[in-house]
């Protein structure tokens, strides 16, 4: 038998209620695939944005800094970090979707910001990179379309489910 | 520079979230396949009729062309029967009136197909 630890009641509740309890995901054949995608990679995903938005907000991007007036860019920043942990406590427990799809749209429409700025500052300005940068924004936007897309799915599947139980 | 560009990059980022929001929107809508193809169907026996249908429209269109490779055979017994029926008519009126002139043959698309060709008499 697996050794658990002691833990307070608050800690052990908090532990149930998250994605890491062994019952948050159904034990069938998808188990093996979606337990490192929801355990591992989806989290470890906000993590990254979080970092891109501290890290923007101690560098940030040359371009941004151009193209956005006033605080723009500090506000991008933070938005993006702020985002980022919301999707991360959503992806932590499941009950908090609505917050992890909230953060996970904002997610989206910033990196879209990040990314056209990219291609408008590498169309415009001689030597910048921006051509070059924007493939990997596009890339950061592929986990976040795929997670509010089965997240829809399984909102869908709860409305469907409620209703045949009324019915 | 490039900050007369911002309205397109706030637009865009606004267009993005817009898609975002729409996309779990369209995966809620979504229903599974089977979940759907029964949502389709009254009761099972009008199920049951869909599915012999798809069956039968399947099977006609797996059968077509064997139907048709067997037509093309039917066709072609049908002409060496024929020939053959005609052939020991004219032999046996051949045999009947003396034997006089040549020997009824075979027509020669025929005698071609069935591997001889060399008895050809116009050779």
């Amino acid at each position: 038998m697996r050794w658990r630890p002691a833990l307070p009641r608050p800690v052990a509740a908090l532990w149930q209620a998250s994605i890491w309890h062994p019952d948050a995901i159904p034990l069938d054949a998808a188990h093996r695939y979606v337990s490192p995608f929801k355990r591992v990679f989806l989290p470890l995903y906000d993590v990254v944005i979080l970092w891109l938005g501290l890290a923007g907000l101690v560098q940030g991007f040359r371009a941004i800094g151009q193209a956005l007036p006033g605080p723009g860019p500090t506000v991008l920043y933070v938005a993006l970090a702020a985002a980022a942990i919301a999707a991360l406590f959503g992806c932590a427990f499941p009950r908090l979707w609505k917050v992890e799809v909230a953060g996970k749209v904002v997610i989206l429409a910033l990196l879209a910001m990040i990314g056209i700025t990219m291609v408008i500052a590498g169309l415009t300005i001689p030597h910048h990179t921006g051509i070059t940068i924007t493939p990997m924004v596009v890339g950061l936007s592929i986990p976040p379309l795929f997670k509010l897309w089965t997240l829809g799915r399984e909102y869908g599947d709860r409305q469907t489910a409620e209703q045949e139980s009324v019915s | 520079m490039i900050e007369q560009w911002w309205p397109l990059i706030f637009g865009g980022g606004g267009l993005a979230g817009v898609v975002a929001a729409l996309l779990v929107f369209a995966a809620a809508k979504r229903r599974n396949t089977d979940q759907a193809l029964a949502e389709r169907f009254d009761d099972a026996s009008e199920l049951a009729r869909y599915i012999r249908e798809q069956v039968a429209t399947q099977v006609e269109e797996q059968l077509a062309p064997m139907r048709k490779e067997l037509a093309k055979v039917k066709d072609e017994s049908h002409e060496m029967n024929d020939a053959v029926r005609a052939r020991e008519t004219q032999l046996w009126m051949w045999d009947q009136r003396g034997r006089l002139g040549a020997l009824p043959m075979l027509p020669f698309p025929i005698l071609e197909r069935l591997g001889l060709s060399h008895l050809d008499s116009k050779e």
